[in-house]
């Protein structure tokens, strides 16, 4: 289980083909995790069924246009939904740092935190970072892939992601 | 190592490997896009605003 210095929201989940979580902060800012299929990428039809991309976003937000403050219960929020997604075993999940603003690096930084505070600790899962890719514009992409240590597929789908990432045939 | 100086190998494999990092991004994008739109959605503005409420009644609850 995560480590919960601070109480995680009430979250529902709607599920659906991209399943979906939401939440509430104390600040009346409505949150939505998505966990979006993304094992098209991959030529191995078994290890398809359980790639998902994770998403997080505001789906209400009060403060617009400005951005809501931030409290350390969402981080511990996405966790526990995380570890609901993983109740399934077998799934893999993808994250990409956006590099809007060029704040890539710092996103990276914040992700590299949320993961080692809430998701590392229980040694229930694993992370596999790919290597770095700088667009041709200097777009800039920091991706990982998260599975848990029991998941049967693990090895073979960070093979497949690592092939991806290092662009080989 | 810049385009310049690398072989067409090399190249190929970066372009390659740009390619997925653009897709994952792409996913990404679209993710963002549905989620900005979804309070649209009769059945995530339900949730979204009772959670709303039980934050509401929480918060007053304290006081």
């Amino acid at each position: 289980m995560p480590n919960r210095e601070a109480p995680a929201y009430e979250f529902e989940a709607l599920g659906g083909s991209n399943n979906v979580y939401a939440f509430v902060s104390i600040n009346d800012v409505g949150y939505e995790v998505r966990f979006k299929p993304s094992g098209y990428l991959l030529p191995d039809p078994v290890l398809s069924d359980y790639v998902y991309e994770m998403v997080i976003d505001l789906v209400y937000n009060p403060f617009t246009p400005e951005l809501p403050p931030v409290d350390e219960r969402i981080s511990t929020t996405i966790a526990l939904i995380v570890h609901d997604f993983f109740q399934v075993r077998e799934r893999g999940m993808i994250y990409i740092c956006d590099d809007s603003d060029s704040r890539a690096y710092a996103r990276k930084r914040l992700f590299d935190r949320w993961y080692n505070q809430h998701i590392k600790v229980g040694a229930r899962f694993t992370r596999y970072e790919f290597p770095i890719e700088i667009d041709d514009d200097g777009t800039v992409y920091f991706a990982a892939l998260i599975c848990r240590l029991d998941n049967p597929y693990q090895v073979e789908m960070y093979m497949a992601f690592r092939r991806l990432a290092l662009g080989e045939k | 190592m810049d385009n310049a100086t690398m072989t067409p190998e090399q190249q190929a494999r970066r372009e390659r490997a740009l390619a997925f990092a653009r897709e994952l991004m792409r996913i990404k994008r679209e993710g963002q896009e549905e989620i900005r739109n979804d309070y649209k959605n009769p059945e995530v503005r339900e949730v979204i605003d009772r959670l709303r409420k039980r934050n509401a009644q929480q918060r007053s609850s304290r006081l």
